[in-house]
């Protein structure tokens, strides 16, 4: 099992959500690895916390509000009722419409220009599917081409080292 | 009081005593314009969806408010529910719509204090009177610790993390409130999840300093 996935699945399997089998295999993990070790010891912690959260109440029935809302609501029911339901959201729905307009058009620009320049270079760029090139470039000692991403999607670096995407993994 | 919980706690679309109409049976109500249904739709519903969107916005106020929307639209729209998935889950949806229009609107994250949690100071009675106020102790500082984490969590996290460990509700349903995909949902909690555990640590890590 590998540790992003006992990640993933750890919060389901405490809380009795996964198969036998893969209740025994987040278990075995568990004790063979420290670091998931420490995220399942941090998960029991949070459920536990949570079980014992207790719904917050109004501090009244809301229901002669409601009924005072219905009552102003009266003939312009039909019209409120005509608005969608699902939230869409409105980018830019508070901006004034002139500026509205302005940033659409330098989006349009901006398109545009994206489109017409010339294709870049492609870049030996390294993703999953390239393991096996990766692999090869490693072997070769060919400095390879990383890019390093936290978990909320930020790169945090980018540079040409064979050495460092060794180290670059997933814990395993 | 009951935890919020859409799953099985909260379950109201059996009927509660024998007699009482269903959540369906009062939608349907509303949907042909009597308030009856309406107002016992709300007192079946608002203390969970409030506390859903207390958790959401942090403010008593803005939750109150929400809810009351929530039930105004459920009202508006009840004609055109499709009573393919359970009544509790539908207006769960459209709170969460409300608290992202809200978000959308306030661009803000909660700033107020979260409320007291009342029911910390019901302590389970085992042990001497010391003991007690202890585990009351306790429990109240990691309820306001996990508010706080949550309160710093933006708010598509928060309503994920809100919706999986306070709501206790499974994968279909908060696919059904959030409309995301099987997919994207389990990676969105799974970061979300990261996020959060990332703030409770560093507040442990300040708490031992």
């Amino acid at each position: 099992m590998r540790c992003r996935n006992f990640d993933r699945d750890c919060a389901d399997w405490l809380r009795g959500r996964l198969s036998q089998t893969d209740a025994q295999a987040m278990a075995a993990h568990e004790s063979q690895c420290a670091h998931c070790a420490r995220i399942a010891s941090e998960e029991r912690r949070i459920l536990a916390i949570a079980a014992r959260q207790v719904s917050p109440a109004p501090a009244a029935d809301l229901w002669p509000r409601l009924e005072q809302r219905l009552h102003e609501l009266g003939s312009n029911a039909d019209a409120a009722a005509a608005r969608p339901l699902v939230y869409r959201p409105r980018p830019f729905a508070g901006v004034f419409a002139p500026i509205r307009w302005a940033i659409l058009g330098a989006a349009v620009a901006l398109l545009a220009f994206l489109i017409g320049r010339p294709a870049p270079q492609q870049t030996a760029l390294v993703r999953p599917e390239d393991e096996r090139r990766l692999v090869e470039m490693i072997a070769a000692s060919q400095p390879v081409r990383y890019i390093e991403v936290a978990s909320d999607d930020t790169i945090v670096g980018s540079e040409f080292d064979t050495q460092r995407v060794l180290l670059v993994g997933d814990g395993e | 009081m009951t935890r919020a919980c859409m799953n099985n706690r909260h379950s109201t679309d059996v009927r509660s005593r024998p007699g009482e109409p269903t959540d369906e049976e009062l939608l349907a109500l509303c949907a042909r314009r009597d308030q009856r249904g309406l107002e016992e739709l709300t007192r079946r519903h608002q203390a969970p969806i409030y506390g859903f969107l207390l958790r959401l916005t942090g403010s008593p106020e803005d939750a109150e408010e929400a809810t009351l929307e929530v039930f105004l639209r459920a009202w508006l729209h009840a004609d055109r529910f499709q009573y393919r998935s359970k009544v509790s889950t539908w207006l769960f949806r459209i709170a969460v719509n409300i608290a992202r229009d809200l978000h959308s609107r306030k661009k803000a994250r909660p700033q107020e204090p979260w409320p007291e949690d009342e029911d910390a100071s019901v302590a389970i009675s085992t042990g001497s009177a010391e003991q007690d106020a202890l585990e009351v102790l306790e429990r109240a500082e990691q309820s306001k610790e996990l508010h706080e984490a949550l309160s710093r969590l933006s708010s598509s996290d928060r309503e994920l993390i809100v919706l999986y460990y306070l709501n206790d509700c499974d994968y279909d349903e908060i696919q059904e409130m959030t409309g995301l995909s099987y997919t994207v949902l389990k990676t969105r909690l799974a970061r979300a999840r990261q996020r959060l555990r990332r703030h409770l640590e560093k507040a442990q890590a300040g708490k031992e300093r």
